[in-house]
């Protein structure tokens, strides 16, 4: 009977995602836009602003990145582009300097051996130590942002309620591998619907790390982005809340980065969402509940938020509960099965996410070609599940060892984005 | 880059009276199945792409045609792939034994993911495309 229970606690929780997923891909698709977007003001309204780039070993992307900085259309004046060189061991700091040298707003920090190569949070914090700007931006070195994507998103900041935004990631590189395809179509349910449902509907936004900016002063009060936690980027956003301010997410900031390119950067990568995301949970969701100013429903979508990385590992137990339950000769085999299967599955493919919300981003993008490989998002689910089982099992591990030190698997970046940008490509690499 | 146009161009506003119609064509080929005593894993896989199909599907630009002859389709591919199914898996456990049906249980999880979504997508891509067709002249 326990058993039984377990389970159907289990199955209650799948639809209670799924209907999530489901009210966020039905928003997005049928009902009008309610939140507006504010206008970019003119130059004398601008806010300063302050963005940095954390670069590791980026030598093949950080001129990219840089050259896009010197044609942005925002206001040269009120802008402050912070190169963060965390002792990369290549070109990247003779690179970047070799832009500061051109361009009196590009400065490069760079980071020693002994406090560098430490993650991207704590390069994040030495660039804060000298930003000047209101609103500091993030960007990471493989990204290629809109011209006026910071008008884009600086608009935003008039609301004072508003702490932090975040723009759209696409994917640069989408037709280099299977791989690269299938994270451009988690990308696309992940932000095109599922954040900008979240953002319509009033509930909790994320702010992803890069392709967005905080108050400096919210970001200094918070003191900056906690090292010890891997997804530093979710955990400012619970701390952003906690201190009664609104994450925005703008659609239209549209930046391309360059996605995982194989099988196993794609496993490291998700591997650190993961256990960061576990980190957050275990640290905000008490306090988040408890918080008063925060409303009933972003308590619950912050709670649905935070707990999203351990969905895999329930499917997994649901499995076990299953092939166990079938040995024991309990009820209603098939049937309950195939429904407490069908909601485990359709609640983590893509990215966390379900095909249906893939497939209506895909559909308001357009991309017809892209939905004939929805099929293949197959793949994806046993992929998360091992993963995030792997992030829970190594979180438990090192709270048993006390030992909270989690190393940072950096993600490479091969610069193969460079040859979709064709009007740029001279420009970066003359 | 996309346009929030042509976003908003495909959004518009949706036809409720698709979504209707297609709820009552699901729900008479439910009864059927119902009637005839099909499987009832078979019953559930084929009302979850229903769901899915006449809730999401249904309501977005596109002929009422099309939509009812892609979810017909789709029907049928999904009884016959169900059917096909169960006969492998009877067979299979003939020879191998009840233990077999777990092995299958969890299969058929992953069978019944490939059909619904391939046919949800494939109905998904065939109305964009004909959207986009239909747009084309006017945009010239």
């Amino acid at each position: 009977l326990i058993l039984e229970i377990t389970l159907l606690l289990i199955i209650v929780l799948m639809s209670i995602y799924l209907a999530r997923h489901y009210i966020f891909t039905f928003t997005v698709l049928f009902l009008p836009q309610r939140r507006t977007s504010p206008k970019p003001k003119t130059n004398d309204h601008y806010f300063s602003v302050s963005v940095l780039i954390p670069a590791l070993d980026e030598e093949r992307v950080i001129g990219r990145i840089l050259q896009r900085m010197t044609e942005l259309t925002y206001s040269k004046e009120k802008l402050q582009v912070i190169v963060i060189d965390d002792a990369s061991k290549d070109r990247t700091f003779e690179i970047a300097q070799s832009f500061a040298e051109k361009f009196n707003f590009i400065q490069v920090v760079r980071r020693d051996f002994i406090n560098g190569r430490a993650g991207k949070a704590e390069a994040l914090n030495e660039g804060l130590k000298h930003a000047t700007g209101e609103i500091v931006y993030c960007f990471d070195a493989d990204y290629y942002p809109q011209l006026d994507i910071l008008e884009k998103l600086t608009a935003y900041f008039a609301d004072p309620k508003v702490g932090a935004v975040q723009g759209r990631v696409t994917v640069l590189n989408e037709p280099y591998s299977l791989i690269t395809r299938l994270v451009t179509m988690e990308r696309t349910g992940g932000y095109r619907v599922n954040q900008q449902a979240r953002d319509e509907l009033g509930l909790i936004p994320q702010f992803g790390g890069t392709v967005g900016g905080f108050r400096r002063d919210l970001l200094e009060s918070l003191g900056g982005w906690d090292s010890s936690i891997l997804a530093e980027d979710t955990d400012l956003t619970f701390r952003a809340y906690l201190a009664g301010y609104k994450v925005r997410y703008v659609n239209e900031a549209e930046c391309y980065e360059e996605a995982v390119e194989g099988w196993r950067s794609y496993w490291h990568q998700r591997s650190r969402w993961a256990k960061g995301h576990m980190q957050c949970a275990f640290k905000n969701m008490l306090p988040f509940l408890k918080c008063k100013r925060i409303l009933l429903r972003e308590k619950v979508d912050g709670f649905l938020v935070l707990s999203i990385y351990f969905v895999p590992l329930l499917i997994l137990l649901s499995l076990i509960l299953n092939v166990t339950l079938f040995f024991v000769g309990s009820f209603g085999q098939s049937t309950f099965l195939n429904i407490a299967m069908l909601l485990s599955v359709y609640s983590v493919t893509g990215g966390l996410a379900p095909f249906f919300e893939v497939g209506i981003g895909a559909y308001l993008d357009q991309r017809v070609r892209a939905l004939w490989l929805m099929p293949m998002l197959v793949l994806l689910i046993p992929l998360n599940i091992a993963i995030c089982v792997k992030a829970f099992l190594d979180l438990c591990v090192s709270k048993i060892n006390g030992n909270n030190n989690h190393k940072w698997m950096k993600t490479c970046h091969n610069g193969n984005g460079n040859c979709y940008i064709t009007n740029q490509r001279d420009k970066i690499f003359e | 880059l996309h346009s929030d146009v042509i976003v908003e161009r495909l959004k518009k506003k949706p036809d409720f009276l698709h979504p209707i119609f297609g709820a009552i064509i699901t729900g008479y080929l439910l009864l059927l199945f119902l009637l005839y005593r099909v499987n009832t894993a078979i019953v559930v896989s084929v009302a979850t792409f229903d769901f899915l199909f006449v809730s999401l599907i249904f309501p977005l630009k596109g002929s009422i045609f099309h939509k009812v002859i892609l979810l017909l389709t789709g029907n049928l591919a999904g009884f016959i792939w169900n059917l096909l199914q169960f006969q492998l898996a009877d067979v299979i456990a003939y020879f191998l034994g009840g233990a077999f049906s777990i092995v299958f249980s969890i299969a058929s999880l992953i069978l019944n993911y490939i059909w619904i979504v391939s046919f949800w997508s494939l109905a998904l891509s065939i109305l964009t495309r004909k959207n986009l067709r239909k747009e084309e002249p006017t945009n010239s």
